[in-house]
Order: C-alpha cells, then structure tokens, then sequence
C-alpha cells in the first residue's frame, strides 16, 4: 500500500492533550490561539490554506461540488481536533492528512474502487512518452485564458490518482518537491518518480491541442 | 555522447533544473543531435508552464467565502 493512504490522522496525536514546542511552521501563532479556542485564529487558518485544501480534495475526488462538502468536513474535523495537535508536522500537513482521509471516506461511500485502488496502489510499469510533435511557443495566440484552464484541467482529471494529486501540488498549487512528499507523507523520489510521469502522461494528453499539428 | 536513455535517466531532475553545468552541458548537447529528446524535453517544458500559469482548479472567492462562512456558523453553533 502507498502512503497515500487511508490512515487516519495519527490517533495519538488526536487524542493528545499536551502540546510539545512547535516546530518551524508560519501558522504556529493561529494554531496556539485556535487550540485554546480562539474561532477567529482557526478562521485565518481556513483562509490561508482553503485553496491547498481544495485542490488536493479536488485531486482525489475529480468532482469539484464534492470537494466543497469534503472541504467543509475538513475544517470542521480539523477544529475538533486541533487541541491534540502535536506540532509532529507542519500544521498544513496535518491538514492535508485530514483532507485525504476526509476524501477517501468519501470514495469509500460512493464505491468507487476504481479511485481507491489508484490511490492505494503502488507503483507501476514503465511509462515513456508517445506524442513527439514540436509545440507552439505561445498557445495564447490559439486559445483564450480560460479555455487553456478548461483544457488543462480536462487533461488533469484523466490522469491516474496517484500522479494527478503530485502534478496538481507540484504544477498548480507550485509547492516544492519536498513539502509536496511531506504533505502525502510520500518519500521525495517517489514524488519524483510520479512527477516526471505524470507530466510525461499530461503532456500527451493536452498535445492534441497544443502541438503544431493541432492547431 | 550521452544516449537517450541516459539522457532520459536524467530527465526528470533536467525538468526541474536540478542537474550540475557538467550535465546540463552533456544534456543540451544529446538535445542538440537527437531531434524526439529535443522535442521531449521543449514540448514537456511547454506543458509545464501551461499548467502552472493556467490557475486551474482556483477556488472562487465567491465559493470560498461561503465555504468559511459555512464552517465558521457551525463551530460557533455546535457543540466544541
């Protein structure tokens, strides 16, 4: 099994009441007030990390109505539990380990085997590049704005679990390689084993529109 | 020369522009006699981009005000 999985967030940690010294981490101030009930300081901890947390929901769910409500789910779990967070990771990580769980729970309810096992699985074969046409310079001078953000995000909902939550950390949410392995609890050459071949599988997806002969 | 398969060993790390002058000089120069790892690594290059400055799955701020103003009622509501 990956460590992309189902765990949930470490029970220890939930259950903890003794709080240790935070370690290194933007959020600690917010947290320490959240933790003593503060809902203003838990609210600008929604605000900071709301669009993280939706593209990892987004990424495991490929629905984005559903992601809203998981989204919610996560908050509320999050704020439930923040007394027994234990500064073992960034606050952000423990709020994406939240999230997954949260997701997972979801594709559990739906059935949808086809995601979990994705997301569970570990690594596959081989994966080379097919498409080997030269692409525009500029795909502005072909699309608009959004239809290349509809194209894009088409592209990303055909990629597999495991490679389309790497890709939409490391492309779209821009985290380095490294907080995208600490963030999946993921070590950082499997990161860059599913980076390089989730890219390689984006690129042949989205090339139909952006090489030279498509256009 | 390099082949492309050693070319391709490195392409990943090349991608993300974590390789050595050294290499980078063998990789450019591989790229330069080999028209499909030239093409790779300019059409991979491209895609990243695309999807990096695409601002996909943005949240509105619409959506995510209603979200937090969703969250916040319930905390402040239920039960803690």
């Amino acid at each position: 099994m990956s460590n992309l999985d189902t765990r949930v967030v470490d029970a220890t940690e939930c259950r903890a009441t003794h709080s240790s010294q935070p370690v290194e981490d933007p959020d600690a101030d917010f947290v320490v007030s959240a933790q003593d009930g503060d809902c203003e300081a838990f609210e600008e901890l929604v605000r900071r990390h709301s669009q993280l947390i939706y593209r990892v929901l987004v990424a495991i769910l490929r629905d984005r109505d559903e992601a809203e409500d998981a989204m919610q789910d996560t908050f509320l779990s999050a704020f439930k539990y923040i007394r027994g967070f234990q500064w073992r990771s960034k606050f952000s990580t423990w709020l994406v380990s939240i999230a997954r769980n949260a997701a997972l729970q979801r594709l559990r309810h739906r059935k949808d085997t086809e995601s979990l096992d994705a997301v569970e699985l570990g690594e596959d074969g081989y994966f080379g590049p097919r498409q080997v046409r030269t692409w525009h310079d500029d795909p502005e001078q072909y699309y608009s704005k959004v239809e290349i953000q509809h194209i894009v995000e088409q592209g990303i909902l055909q990629l597999s679990t495991k490679y389309r939550v790497v890709v939409m950390l490391r492309d779209v949410q821009q985290l380095s390689g490294p907080e995208v392995a600490r963030q999946l609890g993921l070590t950082v050459s499997a990161v860059k084993i599913r980076l390089l071949r989730g890219r390689l599988m984006l690129r042949d997806l989205l090339a139909p529109c952006f090489s030279k002969n498509a256009t | 020369m390099m082949t492309c398969e050693e070319f391709f060993a490195e392409f990943g790390d090349y991608l993300e522009n974590r390789v050595s002058p050294e290499l980078r000089m063998e990789l450019e120069q591989h790229r330069r006699h080999c028209r499909e790892c030239d093409v790779l690594f300019d059409s991979t290059s491209k895609a990243i981009k695309i999807v990096s400055e695409s601002n996909s799955f943005d949240l509105p701020q619409n959506v995510s005000a209603q979200i937090i103003e969703r969250v916040m009622a319930k905390l402040k509501s239920g039960p803690k």
